[in-house]
């Protein structure tokens, strides 16, 4: 059986704010205390905060042009010494028995190299608000007939479907840098292209453990989703989920980019 | 002389018939209904009380009747896709055929409570025969109100319950009725692996199931993704691993003569709700007579459904009351396959005991009045 020791907790930390210092806190403390933890950031941080004195805190930073989520992840990833690693974000939670129930069912499934788990969604807009309970993520493929085997993605299920919550969950380190981790050219959908490329390279599912693991706030001002809500267009989206179908049988990241198309000239 | 002839040639049968006992050459007759394939609790108890008895050497012959009233004569089933081969390889006869039936004076014949007919019409056989009683409804159902089992020849009872017990005996008095208890098969348990979200069904009705179903996805839109596995129709094989596979079952058979499903879900490391049966029996109470905590019980099945939401949400979250698995202890530990199995066995070497006597009382009784009829003969000479 798996123990803690075999995971490490990535939080990605882009453009660091001392007002989200509570938020970051509390993430941490949701790590079991045998679990080390790598904040990947841009920048070095403050270090007088009580989570970065914690002594299984440790930084990675990247003083790079590329300050991309994407890219603070794989960078996170290249440190992690453990076989399993997670992402959290600095303002979500793990619920206390996330770790334990992966060993657990892990130990009875092993042939899969990501595991999700179920994923209370709460709505977060507005810091001091009392946060809504907005419904599950990464539940549906518990239920019947989603795919060929209950409680796993497949690649039948992705076509169709693509609204998962991948932060929280456990992956392979050695799978995820086979497959070469996240593509930060890749905007919106750069999970989604991941999901595929992990099937369409590896051949494995990602199996979905039937436990709520991880909080998660939908929502909150500035994060990358609500970004993209506020920046990308329908024809930019439906651009992005075709990209991502295409570049999943790619294990480089290749040029993408997307270029809006010229407003149509009247004729005269 | 010709009353000597006849009483000798009786000794001499009963004297056979005293062999045989001795020998476990008797045939011990199991009077059984085929349900097509389909799984049913009280077939598996006198399936499992007739192979103890064929595992202890004794000449077990379960017997049917085919329906030959149309052009095709109907096939038995049997039990072989439900039960498993180990039950279906029992020795299996169809009366129709009349071979491999025939009955003699040391025989014992097993009739269930269903057959009331068949309990009218062997009144004049030779053999021991003895009910087993598991469903009052049938009892009511099949019994005209001009007669009794009494009427029939029926003196003698195994039932699964003390509560059957007391039932049949406040109709029917004058019974012996004797207790075999159930057990749950050694197959319904739990494993390390860890459970999925899947509820499990049980119920006769299917029409359960979309009311416990539909109305739950409407009221409880977030666990539309909750997967509803309906239980009917398997083979006890599949059954035991889909409740293993299961994290709730729900039970719903109002009907139910014993309730093994709901005691197998819970061997099998289920939270169970289940609907109150008409007929409440041990396991379902607790030590004050109320109904157990073994179960979230439930009496209208539009009212479970709130009850559902919130239990399948503590399974998620793993803060399901460990109480509810403590009050399961009690319900799963009362039947033992051991004690049931000591039971049959000794209740069924007691009735040969008790036959071999009453042959050899006979005997004695025969073998005077032989040799009063000798001693006449004498005098008269």
């Amino acid at each position: 059986m798996l123990s803690n020791k075999d995971i490490t907790v990535i939080v990605p930390l882009h453009n660091y704010d001392v007002k989200i210092a509570d938020m970051l806190d509390n993430a941490i403390k949701s790590v079991p205390k045998d679990i080390k933890v790598i904040i990947s950031t841009d920048n070095k941080l403050d270090l007088r905060t009580s989570t970065l004195k914690d002594k299984r805190v440790s930084q990675e930073s990247n003083v790079t042009e590329d300050t991309s989520f994407q890219n603070l992840v794989n960078l996170g990833v290249k440190a992690v010494k453990t076989k399993w690693f997670s992402i959290l974000e600095f303002d979500d939670v793990y619920t206390s028995n996330w770790f334990k129930n992966f060993e657990e069912y892990q130990e009875f499934n092993q042939q899969y190299n990501v595991y999700f788990p179920i994923v209370d969604l709460y709505d977060v807009k507005g810091l001091d608000e009392n946060y809504k309970f907005v419904g599950y993520g990464n539940e549906a493929p518990w239920a019947a007939s989603f795919s060929e085997t209950l409680g796993v993605i497949d690649e039948k299920s992705l076509d169709n479907f693509f609204d998962f919550y991948p932060t929280g969950a456990i992956y392979n380190k050695e799978v995820w840098e086979e497959i070469g981790g996240l593509k930060s050219n890749i905007k919106l959908t750069f999970w989604y292209e991941f999901m595929l490329r992990l099937i369409h390279l590896k051949g494995g599912n990602i199996y979905v453990i039937p436990k709520i693991g991880y909080v998660h706030g939908l929502g909150r001002e500035g994060s990358l989703l609500e970004h993209y809500r506020d920046t990308i267009q329908k024809e930019e989206s439906e651009f992005w989920f075709k990209t991502a179908k295409k570049e999943s049988y790619f294990k480089e990241m290749r040029d993408v980019k997307y270029v809006p198309c010229a407003p149509k000239m009247k004729k005269d | 002389m010709s009353n000597i002839k006849d009483l000798d040639k009786k000794i001499s049968i009963i004297k056979d018939e005293i062999d045989k006992i001795a020998n476990k050459e008797s045939n011990l007759f199991f009077y059984v209904i085929d349900t097509y394939g389909y799984a049913s609790g009280s077939l598996a108890y006198i399936y499992q009380l007739a192979k103890f008895l064929y595992d202890e050497g004794y000449k077990v012959k379960m017997i049917y009747q085919t329906d030959s009233k149309g052009k095709d004569k109907e096939e038995f089933v049997g039990v072989g896709g439900w039960l498993g081969e180990e039950y279906a390889s029992l020795p299996h006869y169809d009366i129709q055929s009349k071979k491999g039936v025939e009955v003699s004076h040391s025989d014992v014949l097993f009739i269930p409570e269903i057959y009331s007919q068949v309990m009218a019409q062997t009144k004049k056989m030779p053999c021991k025969r003895i009910a087993i009683f598991q469903n009052y409804d049938f009892v009511v159902s099949q019994m005209p109100y001009s007669a009794q089992w009494g009427d029939y020849g029926i003196n003698d009872v195994i039932t699964n319950t003390k509560e059957n017990a007391e039932l049949l005996k406040s109709i029917f008095p004058y019974l012996n009725v004797t207790i075999i208890d159930p057990f749950i098969e050694k197959r319904f348990g739990t494993t390390n692996e860890p459970k999925k979200m899947i509820v499990n069904v049980i119920s006769k009705n299917p029409d359960d199931i979309v009311r416990l179903m539909k109305p739950f996805y409407w009221k409880y839109p977030d666990f539309k993704w909750v997967t509803f596995r309906d239980l009917s129709g398997m083979s006890k094989e599949n059954f035991a691993n889909s409740l293993r596979e299961g994290c709730i079952t729900v039970w719903m058979d109002e009907n139910a003569s014993f309730g093994y499903s709901a005691i197998e879900a819970m061997k099998s490391g289920n939270i169970v709700f289940g609907k109150v049966p008409r007929e409440t029996k041990e396991w379902m109470l607790d030590e004050d007579g109320n109904l157990s905590d073994c179960c979230i019980w439930f009496d209208d099945i539009n009212k479970v459904h709130q009850n559902l939401a919130v239990v399948i949400r503590s399974f998620l979250k793993d803060s399901v009351p460990s109480s509810v698995f403590e009050a399961q202890e009690r319900a799963k530990n009362l039947y033992s396959e051991d004690k049931t199995k000591e039971e049959i066995i000794a209740y069924v070497n007691n009735v040969m005991d008790e036959r071999k006597k009453s042959f050899e009382e006979f005997i004695r009784l025969a073998e005077d009045e032989k040799n009063n009829v000798v001693a006449g003969e004498g005098e008269k000479c």
